[in-house]
């Protein structure tokens, strides 16, 4: 059951990285940085929210299955 | 300043604080191997700690979470700007694309990403059938799984550093890969060398660094100006413009390449090798030929550099497309014709500078095996010239980057 909610987890993350186009490309100079002068939209800062809450559960799985076995 | 401070402050903590989750995770383990077997196989088989340290780029016995690190989106952002110069279709999206065709492109390199890191994660799976005693293919899918996603996490965690974050993401990871591996470095250079470290050698070795670094300051910062003048300034000023009177310029970097000539001549020179390894070719004898004769090795090693040089060069800066952004954008070089008269001036010039930036590369990069040779001091491997251009490439990015954020923060607190 558990190892079937990290396959969910793990492909709903890969997704969600999918879903969210960064600002810079990864060489890009710092002059396009984002939040500099401004702030990111809500969206953007909610898919980010998600991901971080969904990437801290996928380490805790790890943690968790790690003592586990 | 207090202002410029905080912020300062706040992205040097998201930084560290994500470099500090990714170590974390790169050594904790994937669930389901059995490391205690690993370890084992690895003290009899020193084979397979390298092919772990290859993709993980520490020395370490742990399949973690996060061992493929970085390495896939650096894979997929080579292949992705090779890609760039040689179709033409691809590199007009990224030209005249705007802000939609970035987009495609990035999320063409992520798709590649992935791919990667799918290829590397089949790779190890099925390489430990030979370590791992519990082997199945529900493990197989299990590590690829794990690594996969631990490679999509890495790329994320790293676009964050370069957007919130102090420094470019991905360069800063390679960045503690190297410094992390340093510790080790010292210990075996002392341990292999003890006999033949002297007060000379040593003195040899500070010496070797400091030219190296120096000369990589050198090759990084310095730029051949090129002044560009508007015709809106032409119409205003009937005086006849001196050269370096223009505040415009393009700046021609000696290195447009970075570190991408190193790494070409180093895979194609270890393709004799894995020729020979395949065993299809039993009376190819090319890499002994190579190998014990040093100075053919090392001369063929410094003219690949130096063409690698050439070539990639074009790739990151075609002195037709410059000519042909500048003649859209009304503005020229003094004394030189737009269109193919410009075109010619400026494939004369970087054909100079790129020759002259080459030349540095390919010393720098010879340098350290020159010095092995002379000073009887071997274990120089994990910090060659790649290795420092790397880190002093990311230290200067970092200063740049913070002098700017203290420039655009003092302009706000004037106005506020």
């Amino acid at each position: 059951m558990l190892k079937i909610i990290w396959v969910i987890l793990s492909i709903v993350l890969i997704g969600l990285i999918f879903l969210r186009t960064p600002q810079n490309q990864g060489l890009a100079s710092f002059s396009t940085k984002s939040n500099l002068l401004g702030s990111p939209s809500s969206a953007e800062q909610f898919l980010n929210n998600l991901t971080i809450i969904l990437m801290i559960g996928y380490f805790s799985f790890a943690v968790f299955l790690n003592f586990s076995i | 300043m207090k202002k410029t401070d905080d912020i300062l402050l706040k992205r040097l903590l998201l930084s560290v604080g994500i470099l500090l989750f990714i170590r974390m995770g790169t050594f904790l383990p994937i669930p389901g191997i059995n490391h205690g077997h690993l370890a084992f196989y690895i003290q009899q088989h020193p084979i397979t700690k390298n092919l772990v340290s290859t993709f993980s780029g520490n020395d370490t016995f742990v399949i973690g979470l996060f061992t493929l690190n970085i390495f896939p989106y650096i894979n997929a952002s080579i292949m992705v700007q090779l890609i760039t110069g040689l179709i033409p279709s691809i590199s007009k999206l990224q030209k005249e694309g705007g802000g939609e065709g970035r987009r495609a492109i990035t999320r063409l390199t992520r798709l590649i990403t992935f791919g990667w890191a799918l290829i590397q994660s089949s790779s190890i799976a099925f390489y430990l059938k030979r370590a791992l005693f519990d082997w199945s293919p529900l493990l197989a899918f299990e590590i690829i799984l794990w690594l996969t996603t631990g490679a999509m996490i890495v790329l994320w965690l790293s676009e964050l550093i370069t957007e919130y974050g102090l420094g470019n993401g991905a360069s800063l990871l390679i960045y503690t890969n190297i410094i992390s591996s340093l510790p080790n470095l010292g210990k075996k250079l002392i341990s292999e060398n003890s006999g033949n470290l002297s007060a000379v050698s040593s003195i040899g070795i500070g010496l070797l660094f400091f030219i190296a670094i120096a000369g990589i300051i050198t090759l990084q910062e310095s730029a051949r100006i090129v002044p560009l003048i508007s015709s809106k300034q032409l119409g205003q000023n009937q005086q006849p413009v001196s050269k370096s009177g223009s505040n415009n310029y393009i700046p021609l970097r000696f290195n447009q390449a970075g570190v991408m000539p190193i790494i070409l001549t180093t895979a194609l020179l270890v393709l004799p090798n894995y020729i020979t390894n395949l065993g299809v070719f039993p009376l190819l004898t090319l890499p002994i030929f190579l190998k014990s004769s040093k100075i053919i090795y090392w001369v063929s090693y410094f003219a690949l550099i130096l063409i690698f040089s050439s070539f990639y060069s074009t790739i990151v800066l075609n002195p037709k497309d410059i000519s042909q952004e500048l003649q859209k954008m009304a503005v020229s070089i003094p004394g030189v014709r737009p269109g193919l008269a410009t075109t010619f001036y400026l494939k004369q010039v970087m054909k100079r500078v790129t020759f002259f930036g080459a030349l540095i590369l390919a010393i720098l990069a010879t340098l350290p095996n020159v010095i092995e040779g002379i000073l009887n001091v071997s274990s120089f491997n994990g910090l060659g010239t790649t290795s420092l251009l790397i880190l002093v490439g990311v230290v200067l990015d970092i200063s740049r980057e913070m002098k700017s954020i203290i420039l655009s923060n003092i302009y706000n607190e004037r106005f506020d």
